[in-house]
């Protein structure tokens, strides 16, 4: 079972060493605005989606949730909040003003990947979105991969790969 | 379909409780300081842990839903390509320390090998039981799955009980869906499953209803905060709408995410209001009897919304007695009969502005 990703421009550049700040957020920001920015004409960012999968999950949020919890039968708002697995892609929506259907699934590997590229296909073909960024996160030796493909309504589809740290 | 709920797991002994204008919201203990110590759990599964509890729902909800299909014994032969598509918001993982140290997708695994499915697990907070609905409706229309079962799940815990009393949205009394006192949820457990079939595959007597369309937008407002004008309730509807070839005025019935915290009552009304602006379809809720499921809700509206269609009845919406001022649908009453309804509407809201709505059809749809 495979999806055809053509017509697709797959390049796949390296951005490597782009330092852009610590969170996910800020990764997923960055590698959605490079990737957004050449598009001519720009998008509507009311029909810009984007799909994130992957092994990337914020562990660490709700790691601190539960200890605070046990420790000082406390929770913070902001921790819970942030414990939320589609934390990061709301952040970059809220940045971007990106109104478009938005997905978030909690693990990655290929079934995830046709599903999320299926979804892209049927939103940009129903017209709910012009545009929809699907972004895969891994990490690879230790650093952070960011498979970012735009599919679109019209035009090429493009892919690229940004990888930080 | 299969459920497991604060008013039971039997389908229609759960939808006649509906019907009736009960409530699982109960007092539940908090070993620490919370706004409210009502809650809605899943009673015949409280003395499990989270973890367990929670993985337990799914399997359940699973089995019955398969049950219910009359699909026993068909799995494994890889004769009909499954997929198991399950949301839920956090899941146990606030609370349990073998689920944090998990692959967040773990639970949805074990499950998943007993049946021989493809596991496809996803988060979009209170979005996330409507959401997998929307994934196994498109799975279904590429004609690479000719099945998914698919809902939500979500477990009541110490830790979200005290971040949303934390967060100020938490109730200090009743939950109160769309009506002028509301202050706040309560929260709810619970797991909803529906097998998605294409319709070329189905006899016509074993069809319960159509997902007819789907849509979802993001607020793009903040993490907790929805969008004051309510921009992605309004586009993720009218998108459902779009994809479901269908007209605001075809809907008959809508079910609403009815939270009964006060931002975002008012702002769905609204929303509906500006969509629903010659027929008036009738607006339920069902969280004043299940709670709020978190994970779960999306796909116990869902079930709600077919029951409906198939039963011709809506069910009060409990613990709501003065309708809010922005609200122009009307509500039902008790013993709300709906003859002729043909097409009804689910919609979703949650924390990360993840919107997501679903249309549905009844069987003469």
């Amino acid at each position: 079972m495979s999806i055809n990703l053509l017509p697709t421009e797959r390049a796949a550049i390296h951005h490597e060493g782009v330092e852009c700040g610590e969170t996910l957020a800020d990764q997923l920001r960055y590698a959605i605005t490079a990737t957004l920015g050449p598009l001519n004409p720009q998008p509507d960012v009311q029909e810009v989606g984007a799909i994130c999968f992957g092994d990337v999950q914020p562990t660490a949020a709700a790691k601190k949730v539960q200890e605070t919890f046990a420790e000082k039968a406390r929770v913070s708002p902001i921790d819970f909040v942030n414990a939320n697995p589609g934390a990061s892609l709301s952040i970059v929506c809220t940045e971007l003003q990106l109104r478009g259907p938005t997905l978030h699934f909690l693990m990655g590997g290929d079934a995830v990947r046709e599903t999320a590229l299926i979804l892209a296909f049927r939103w940009t073909t129903e017209e709910s979105a012009e545009v929809v960024v699907v972004a895969e996160i891994t990490m690879v030796n230790g650093r952070r991969a960011l498979d970012i493909t735009l599919v679109r309504r019209r035009g090429h589809n493009i892919r690229e790969v940004f990888i930080y740290g | 379909m299969g459920w497991e709920t604060p008013l039971g797991d039997d389908i229609a002994t759960v939808w006649q409780a509906l019907l009736d204008g009960a409530s699982g919201i109960t007092f539940v203990p908090c070993p620490v300081k919370i706004r409210n110590e009502r809650a809605a759990p899943v009673s015949s599964l409280a003395n499990l842990g989270p973890r367990e509890r929670f993985t337990e729902m799914v399997r359940r909800a699973v089995g019955r839903a398969l049950l219910n299909a009359e699909l026993r014994g068909s799995f494994g032969s890889g004769e009909v390509r499954t997929a198991l598509v399950i949301g839920t918001s956090h899941g146990a993982r606030l609370d349990d320390p073998i689920s944090i140290a998990e692959p967040p997708d773990a639970w949805l695994r074990g499950i998943a090998a007993d049946y021989d499915f493809l596991p496809i697990a996803l988060s979009t907070a209170c979005s996330s039981g409507a959401d997998a609905i929307l994934v196994g409706a498109a799975l279904i229309r590429s004609g690479l799955f000719e099945r998914v079962v698919c809902g939500g799940a979500d477990v009541l815990t110490h830790a979200k009980r005290k971040a949303h009393s934390t967060l100020g949205t938490m109730a200090t009394s009743e939950l109160r869906s769309f009506d002028v006192n509301r202050d706040g949820t309560l929260l709810g457990e619970g797991a909803g499953i529906v097998v998605l079939e294409p319709e070329c595959h189905l006899h016509p007597s074993s069809a319960l209803g159509f997902v007819l369309g789907c849509g979802a937008a993001n607020d793009a407002a903040g993490l907790t905060a929805p969008d004051r004008h309510g921009r992605g309730v309004k586009l993720a509807v009218r998108r459902a709408l779009t994809d479901a070839n269908l007209d605001a005025q075809d809907i008959d019935i809508v079910n609403g995410h009815g939270s009964g915290t006060p931002t975002n009552d008012v702002i769905e009304a609204a929303a509906y209001a500006d969509i629903f602006q010659t027929k008036k379809p009738i607006l339920f809720a069902t969280k004043g009897a299940f709670g709020h499921s978190l994970g779960a809700t999306g796909a116990l509206e869902a079930i709600s919304v077919i029951q409906a269609l198939r039963d011709r009845k809506i069910p009060p919406i409990v613990g709501t007695s003065c309708r809010l001022p922005e609200c122009t649908l009307p509500l039902p009453e008790a013993g709300c009969q709906i003859q002729g309804a043909r097409f009804g509407l689910s919609t979703t809201i949650g924390f990360g502005g993840f919107n997501t709505a679903i249309v549905f059809g009844g069987t003469e749809a």
